[in-house]
């Protein structure tokens, strides 16, 4: 019965998804990866946001067949309350035909527990950019292995058109090597020279951390409240993320 | 004959915690109702057992997790600080931890060496001082002024700094006498820890269960004590999880690598499941915290309205946060004794004030997480066993 319900759920929510983005054609960011999504995807929305695009980013790290409609849509989780998920399933239809605020950009994260899963988050969206973070052991348990994980990571960059970009995080060398047999723009950022974007001097603030980003010649003085690595990789590409779509926007209007 | 080497914890006088004492005595006589060990009535939220119920389905909780704890849970713990202005790196500084004393007992095994010395408020949780004893520390009391709402006096903890002493570990909000140390206090006490190069120890667990207005907030906040400060929480109280054993410490780099050695011997890892299902406490349940905050604040004003009816004998200071009440009570009778009798002829098992330190004595510790009913019944009975005395 629950199995029954949750692909009823399911095929709504997608169903209201596709109505959405045929509509609203917001540009899709997909933030996939083993750890770290959820900072990058909030960097890069605040990034955006602070340079006055409309971005929507869902504080909960909705990523599944389930979330990742949620994500889209604004909405929240039904619980375990049959009753909340009607709610849910009402306003997912008003959102996706009526919702005024409907942003240009939408950042989500892509999860995935087993194999092939992947190509079925893939089957709602299209994202114009996808940035990937790390390759770790923490969801490896249906996929054998940590190259296997990596695989169904880089999926997510083959399927960006040539016209997008794909964000590799340099520092990890699983995810280093992923995207090559794709079709966008490839940047690597990492704190190695051999980088697209390279991290360096880094210093430790009274507020969390600051480092300089070298990116096509440019450099830029990054800042972060927070602090470690994984920090300077989220607010970097927010940076990368954010001179593309400035660029990409340019190239529309001329 | 050979006999076996006499045991430390024997020597040392390392003692099972009187709560739990307290509550194993209990269970051996049939009708009892407890207000003794701190552990909520409700269950755990349903939103929090189906993410667990998911993990185990999906068989991701079979093996060890990294030693640390599972990386999005560390990075969902640090996304959450960030808005109480805390800021760690979840990579380093967050160590997910087998409920709350397994951090404190980590940390304490990290820090101190024999002869160490340990200042603690006294009252003060009653596991404090077992967690020294195991670590090889001493500890050393600094009394909260009852007569003024348990307020903590900083000269008396200057002078209780000697060079033997490591760290200052104490609960905010505080347990048993449910009270909060402000932001004024907790700033010269971080000046302190940093003057005299010592630890603050702060352990956080009733954070969520406040029901004044008095803002929260925590000394790790200001980078320029931040490094001194160990803070832990836990998810046992607002989620109603104490027997999932899931907890975390967050602190400076340096030392949290070091705490992670002494964890990952004694534990290995928080158990993974637990883990899920506090991921899942975290992204799903924090709406739900504040039904349980309000049940619990309806709670304190029943019992205490119960207690008023009791004076003069029994007088308290009316507790602001965490789930206890910490009355006096008008007999020359010591707290374990009369307790005791609570116990066995009243058949209500309370836990002796005398559990959390000398300035607890003649008082005992009534929990208000336990049903309405139960409260109900444990205060009817104390009512009619006082009145025969």
């Amino acid at each position: 019965m629950k199995t029954i319900a949750r692909t009823i759920l399911e095929w709504w929510l997608h169903g209201c998804v596709r109505i959405a983005l045929v509509r609203f054609r917001p540009m899709m960011i997909a933030i996939v990866g083993s750890t770290d999504k959820t900072t990058t995807k909030l960097a890069i929305s605040a990034e955006l946001r602070s340079h006055g695009h409309r971005v929507r980013a869902h504080v909960k790290s909705y990523n599944t067949s389930i979330g990742l409609p949620l994500a889209i849509l604004n909405l929240e989780s039904g619980g375990s309350s049959a009753g909340q998920w009607t709610r849910v399933m009402a306003a997912a239809l008003w959102n996706c035909c009526f919702d005024d605020d409907f942003p240009n950009i939408i950042v989500v994260e892509l999860g995935v527990d087993h194999p092939g899963e992947m190509r079925g988050l893939l089957r709602l969206i299209t994202p114009i950019i996808c940035v990937i973070t790390t390759v770790t052991g923490e969801y490896v348990t249906h996929f054998g292995d940590l190259e296997a994980v990596a695989r169904e990571f880089g999926t997510v960059a083959k399927m960006v058109p040539s016209d997008g970009l794909v964000v590799l995080n340099n520092n990890d060398l699983r995810v280093k090597e992923l995207g090559k047999n794709g079709q966008a723009k490839i940047v690597r950022i990492g704190h190695a020279a051999s980088s697209d974007a390279v991290i360096q001097d880094q210093q430790s603030s009274q507020v969390g951390q600051q480092w300089t980003l070298t990116y096509e010649g440019k450099q830029t003085t990054c800042h972060s409240i927070g602090t470690g690595r994984h920090n300077q990789f989220a607010e970097s590409a927010a940076v990368v993320v954010d001179q593309w779509i400035d660029r990409h926007a340019n190239q529309k209007t001329v | 004959m050979t006999q076996p080497m006499p045991l430390r914890t024997v020597r040392e006088g390392i003692e099972l915690s009187p709560i739990k004492a307290m509550e194993l005595k209990a269970s051996a006589i049939p009708d009892v109702v407890s207000l003794a060990q701190g552990i909520p009535s409700f269950d755990t939220l349903d939103i929090i057992k189906r993410a667990a119920i998911d993990a185990i389905r999906d068989g991701k909780v079979s093996k060890y997790s990294l030693s640390p704890g599972l990386p999005a849970l560390r990075e969902a713990i640090e996304l959450d600080l960030r808005g109480d202005h805390l800021y760690y790196d979840y990579s380093k500084e967050i160590l997910i931890t087998a409920g709350s004393i397994e951090a404190i007992t980590a940390i304490l095994l990290t820090i101190l060496e024999p002869g160490s010395e340990v200042v603690i408020f006294s009252p003060s949780y009653a596991s404090y001082p077992q967690a020294v004893k195991v670590a090889h520390g001493k500890v050393v009391w600094v009394s909260l002024d009852e007569d003024n709402g348990w307020s903590l006096n900083l000269d008396r903890v200057e002078q209780a700094i000697t060079p033997q002493t490591r760290v200052i570990l104490f609960a905010n909000p505080n347990n048993p006498t449910g009270t909060v140390i402000g932001r004024d206090q907790l700033q010269a006490l971080a000046k302190l820890a940093k003057r005299h190069s010592i630890y603050l120890l702060i352990d956080e667990v009733y954070k969520e269960l406040r029901y004044s207005n008095q803002p929260y907030w925590n000394p790790a906040s200001d980078p320029t004590v931040k490094d001194f400060i160990v803070t832990i929480y836990s998810f046992s109280k607002i989620y109603a999880m104490t027997g999932w054993r899931v907890a975390f410490a967050a602190g400076e780099a340096s030392l949290m690598q070091e705490v992670l050695k002494v964890h990952d011997a004694l534990v290995t890892c928080a158990p993974v499941v637990s883990q899920y299902a506090a991921l899942a406490a975290l992204e799903l349940a924090k709406t739900d915290r504040e039904d349980v905050r309000k049940e619990l604040e309806f709670r304190r004003n029943y019992l205490c309205e119960r207690l008023d009816r009791l004076k003069p004998f029994f007088t308290y200071q009316f507790p602001t946060a965490s789930y206890f009440v910490f009355p006096r009570y008008r007999r020359d009778q010591p707290s374990v004794e009369f307790a005791n009798e609570l116990l066995e002829r009243a058949h209500v098992a309370v836990v002796a004030g005398s559990a959390f330190g000398p300035a607890g004595e003649h008082h005992i510790r009534l929990c208000f997480g336990r049903a309405r009913e139960d409260i109900d019944r444990a205060i009817s009975r104390i009512a009619s066993y006082i009145q025969i005395l």
